[in-house]
């Protein structure tokens, strides 16, 4: 979905094979998508980028402004280019699993044509893992620092596990 | 000076009693016939037209004009080997028979059909010549004359082929020392003998058959001799063959006669009717018996000698040609009398109707074939891949190579034995792909070449050749997809060559053709995309199909 700027169609492998060529600058287009603390989320790109464009993979866990995870886009001319996300941080809750938004922004001027966007999951053995913070209201949390509000209490439903509340 | 005196004079009662012989009309006092015609062929021969047929003009002119008894004339068509033998033992006892009260007996062995080197082909099975040879030699006859026309399957002639002659007669000069022995053949061992559509029999045996009918008769005593037969059947053998795509056919003489002297076959001037050519007659005449077509018999006279053909009473048709102009005559030739042809009398027609001399020549041959391709997976077709195409499945493929479609129709023609041109559209590339969001894309390429073959002849079945060729081809490509809000639908040309070098073989078992069978590499850079990739439709392929033979009569 288009959030920020324009695009227009434009041709790709063949005249009539449309993609979406990114105008000016900025432009943001996103997709929604899930986390969890056991699989990678990947991130695959067909397209034509060009250095200039400045176009960064962002992921912005709870879609609440944030971005815990980003990674500039090289240039490429029609080769598949695939990104790993890695998974977030919640061993405090088990099995839970959060919202989040992908993200493609177009920071510069140079010129970007997208063919192809897939987002899948993949089995990954991650070293390093995206600790939230800022928790939204609502969200389970481990710890008060860790929510927007300051506050973590006890949840109601899920015995052991904490979540954030207003203050 | 008595005994001299009595010496000349016996030796001269001996001469007028062999020259009354010139009016006898029996060759020798007792005299057999062996006739055998088998038109099929054996494994990769071709079936043979007219071998039965000769076989039954020889035996009929045997009891015609050579004075065999007809119960002397065994006549097997299409026999096995072992029918052969057996009828060769069975004879065995009566020659036995003869040489016990002291009787001369002849036996005349005549064979028309396939042949290899070393044995007759009788369809399926072989007959080998050492067999044979043995078999005819254990025969206690006085004379012993075996003419073989032996034939293997060829190109369109329906060629013949042995080197039985040689093998045959070499070998039988040594265990006949003490008979007369002679074998004549319809080539040496190292040429094809070949049967003509006009003459609808092979061409030695039909002027086997009209030398005995008279027109070999070199010294005009009314009777063929072996020698004059020969004489004439290997000229003119020679003459007609020439011009053949098999090329001249030189036919083959051995005698080891012993004392026999000159051997006559024929006696023509004692048959019942004959067909006269006058001494200033000169031309090329065919005489074919009427109604049925039949050739009896060709000729080709020069002024200067009277020609007397035997034949039997009835009705005739006589073409003549000479030089660019062409007769048509009609011939009633009744029972103990005789007809001149008389130029007079006959009818003018077009030079076309005059069927010319010689065996049909391939010009034009036909393909039609279906293949396998694997054209290389370039960038092209990797970048179709990188957005999210996969080819379809299809019967026969799999993920990683398009459908099997390749296609080729042409005509080739034969500029000499072993070279020729061709010319041939094609359908070179095609593949199918698809898409998850339901988009649909293909192409299909084209090509029209021309090209340059060669040939070798590996059998007279099997024909290896190796090409090249070049031409102007034609890439088609079509998208379809369904979108939200639109559907496209878009197809494309793109032009550019096509080229390939191949080889392969050509099994040709029959008249017609056969199959052909052929792998190359190709190279047909032609069909682009945006991104500047260009698809080469060529790599390797195979193809099989059909090759259709068209010969010309000339």
């Amino acid at each position: 979905m288009l959030e920020q700027g324009r695009i227009e169609r434009a041709p790709t492998w063949h005249e009539k094979d449309y993609g979406a060529r990114m105008l000016d600058a900025p432009v943001v287009i996103s997709h929604p998508t899930t986390l969890n603390d056991q699989t990678c989320t990947r991130f695959s790109l067909v397209g034509d980028v060009e250095a200039e464009a400045q176009l960064v993979l962002e992921l912005d866990v709870y879609d609440n402004g944030p971005i815990e995870f980003e990674e500039t886009i090289p240039e490429t001319r029609w080769e598949k280019q695939t990104f790993v996300v890695p998974p977030v941080d919640l061993n405090f809750a088990a099995q839970a699993i959060v919202s989040a938004s992908l993200r493609l922004h177009k920071r510069g001027a140079g010129n970007v044509v997208l063919a192809r966007l897939e987002v899948g999951t993949i089995p990954c053995v991650a070293t390093t893992l995206i600790t939230l913070r800022d928790i939204p209201d609502g969200e389970f949390c481990p710890s008060a620092d860790r929510c927007r509000s300051g506050r973590c209490e006890p949840s109601p439903s899920v015995p052991g596990v904490g979540v954030c509340v207003a203050p | 000076m008595r005994p001299v005196l009595l010496a000349l004079l016996a030796m001269l009662a001996i001469f007028f009693a062999s020259s009354g012989a010139a009016a006898q009309t029996r060759p020798h006092p007792i005299a057999y016939a062996v006739v055998v015609g088998s038109n099929p062929g054996g494994a990769g021969q071709q079936q043979l037209e007219y071998a039965e047929k000769d076989a039954e003009r020889v035996a009929k002119l045997l009891v015609e004009l050579g004075g065999y008894d007809a119960q002397r004339v065994r006549l097997l068509l299409r026999p096995d080997a072992g029918r052969v033998l057996a009828t060769l033992d069975g004879l065995k006892r009566q020659f036995e028979a003869h040489a016990s009260r002291g009787e001369d007996a002849l036996l005349f062995f005549y064979y028309s059909g396939h042949a290899r080197a070393d044995a007759l082909n009788l369809g399926a099975q072989t007959l080998r010549l050492g067999t044979l040879r043995q078999r005819l030699t254990a025969l206690p006859a006085t004379l012993t004359i075996t003419v073989l026309d032996a034939c293997q399957s060829g190109a369109f002639s329906r060629a013949k082929g042995a080197s039985r002659a040689a093998d045959f007669s070499y070998n039988s000069m040594q265990a006949l020392r003490t008979r007369g022995f002679a074998v004549m053949a319809s080539s040496t061992e190292k040429e094809l003998s070949q049967e003509s559509d006009e003459l609808k029999s092979s061409y030695f045996t039909h002027h086997f058959l009209v030398g005995l009918r008279g027109a070999g008769d070199h010294n005009r005593d009314g009777r063929v001799s072996l020698d004059e037969v020969y004489r004439y059947a290997y000229a003119r053998t020679l003459a007609a063959t020439a011009r053949t795509a098999v090329g001249g056919q030189h036919a083959t003489l051995e005698t080891e006669l012993m004392g026999q002297g000159d051997v006559p076959l024929s006696y023509p001037a004692a048959a019942d009717a004959h067909v006269e050519l006058a001494p200033d007659f000169d031309g090329r005449v065919l005489l074919q018996i009427q109604p049925s077509g039949s050739v009896i018999a060709e000729v080709t006279k020069a002024k200067g000698t009277q020609l007397t053909l035997a034949v039997p009473s009835g009705s005739y048709s006589a073409t003549v040609k000479r030089g660019e102009k062409a007769w048509s005559c009609e011939l009633d030739v009744k029972s103990r009398a005789g007809v001149t042809l008389d130029l007079g009398r006959c009818t003018a027609v077009a030079d076309g109707s005059a069927s010319a001399k010689g065996a049909g020549r391939e010009v034009w041959n036909f393909e039609v074939g279906f293949g396998f391709g694997a054209p290389p997976e370039d960038a092209y077709v990797k970048h179709l891949h990188t957005f999210g195409f996969s080819e379809s499945y299809g019967p026969l493929i799999t993920q990683r190579w398009c459908e099997p479609a390749l296609f080729t129709s042409g005509a080739e023609r034969r500029l000499t034995r072993g070279l020729g041109v061709f010319a041939r559209f094609q359908i070179i590339d095609h593949c199918e792909f698809r898409r998850l969001d339901s988009a649909e894309f293909s192409y299909y390429a084209y090509s029209l070449d021309a090209g340059v073959r060669g040939r070798l002849e590996l059998l007279d079945w099997l024909t290896g050749y190796a090409q090249v060729e070049i031409g102007p081809a034609l890439g088609v490509t079509h998208l379809s997809a369904a979108g939200t809000t639109e559907t496209i639908e878009s197809e494309e040309a793109n032009f550019g060559f096509h080229t390939r070098a191949s080889a392969g073989l050509m099994f040709l078992p029959w008249k017609l053709g056969g199959f052909f069978a052929e792998a190359g590499y190709a190279y047909a850079p032609l069909i682009e995309n945006e991104l500047g990739d260009v698809h080469d439709s060529g790599g390797f392929a195979v193809l099989i199909g059909f090759h259709i033979r068209n010969t010309r009569t000339e």
